[in-house]
C-alpha cells in the first residue's frame, strides 16, 4: 500500500506542477519557465540528496563510465523533453499536454514488437487501442 | 496540426530519455545523482538560451512564483516516483503514476483555468488513463 500511496502521490505532484506551468508560461517564454523550475527543482534535489548522502552514502553514486550516459538522458529528458512540453501546455492547454504526454509508457511495448518481434498479452494490446483512441478523441476536439 | 509538433517532440524525447538513464544507473549512478547532474548539464543550456528579454531577472515575484510552485511540484512527483518503484511493483507504481492526466485535468477545473474540459476531453483522458493502466498492469 507504502507504495501505491507513493505513486498517487507522484501523479498528484505531476497533475499539479502541469496545471501551475500552465498558468507560468501566460507571463513568460516556454524556456524561461523551464530554467525557473529546473533552478526550483534542483533545490529539492540538493537537500533530499544531501539528507540521504548522511543517512547512506550509497544514495549519491557516481561513476565515469554512466557519465556520457547521464548527459545524454540530461538532454533528453531536461532540455528537449521539458522545453516542448512546456512549449505544447502553451499550445494545446495542460490537460490535453498530460495526456498525450503519458503515451510514453506506450514506447516500451511497441519497440519490444517493432524490433524485438515480442509477441505482446491481450490485456497490453487492448490498453494500446485504448490509448490511442483517446489520442484520437483528444487531438479532434477543438482546443480553446 | 502544426500546434500538436511540440507534444510529438516531447513523447519522442522522454520515450528515449529513460534508455539513457537506465544505461547510466546501470553504470554505477544513483538516481538522486543522476537527476542532480541531469540539472547541472541543462542549467547552462536554458541560460544561454534565456539571455535578454527572456531572462528570469526581469520578472516580478508575481511571475516567478508559480515557476517556482511548479518545479517543486514536478520534482516532488519525481522523487515520489523513485520511492514508489522501490516500494512495489514497478509495473504497479508505473500504473498508478500514469493517472497524472485525471489530476492535471481536475486541478485545471479546480483552479478554473481557461483551458476548456468538455466531455470530449473528459472521454479522451479517460480512454488514455485506462489503456496506460492496462499495459502497465501487465507487469504484475
Amino acid at each position: 500500500m507504502l507504495g501505491i500511496g507513493f505513486a498517487l502521490a507522484a501523479a498528484v505532484c505531476y497533475g499539479a506542477s502541469t496545471v501551475v506551468v500552465g498558468r507560468a508560461v501566460k507571463a513568460a517564454t516556454p524556456t524561461t519557465v523551464a530554467l525557473v523550475t529546473l533552478l526550483s527543482g534542483a533545490v529539492l534535489i540538493v537537500v533530499v540528496s544531501a539528507t540521504g548522502w548522511l543517512i547512506d552514502p550509497g544514495v549519491t553514486k557516481v561513476s565515469l563510465d554512466g557519465l556520457p550516459w547521464v548527459v545524454v538522458a540530461a538532454l533528453f529528458m531536461f532540455v528537449v523533453g521539458r522545453l516542448a512540453y512546456y512549449s505544447s501546455i502553451q499550445r494545446i492547454g495542460p490537460s490535453h499536454s498530460a495526456a498525450l504526454s503519458a503515451t510514453t509508457t506506450l514506447a516500451t511495448p511497441l519497440l519490444a514488437v517493432l524490433i524485438l518481434g515480442n509477441g505482446l498479452p491481450l490485456t497490453t494490446w487492448l490498453g494500446i487501442v485504448s490509448t490511442f483512441a483517446g489520442i484520437a478523441i483528444l487531438l479532434s476536439g477543438k482546443r480553446n | 496540426m502544426s500546434r500538436y509538433w511540440p507534444i510529438l517532440v516531447t513523447v519522442v524525447a522522454w520515450s528515449l530519455g529513460p534508455i539513457a538513464i537506465r544505461a547510466g544507473l546501470d553504470r554505477g549512478f544513483s538516481p538522486l545523482t543522476s537527476s542532480l547532474v541531469g540539472t547541472a548539464v541543462a542549467v547552462p543550456v536554458f541560460l544561454i538560451m534565456v539571455r535578454g528579454a527572456a531572462s528570469p531577472s526581469r520578472l516580478g515575484f508575481a511571475a516567478l512564483a508559480p515557476m517556482i510552485v511548479a518545479g517543486l511540484f514536478g520534482t516532488g512527483g519525481t522523487l515520489f516516483n523513485y520511492l514508489a518503484i522501490g516500494s512495489t511493483n514497478v509495473a504497479v507504481a508505473v500504473a498508478v503514476a500514469n493517472t497524472h492526466p485525471v489530476f492535471t485535468a481536475l486541478f485545471s477545473k479546480l483552479t478554473r483555468s481557461e483551458e476548456a474540459l468538455t466531455r470530449r476531453t473528459w472521454c479522451g483522458i479517460a480512454f488514455v488513463v485506462a489503456g496506460l493502466v492496462l499495459v502497465s498492469i501487465e507487469g504484475l
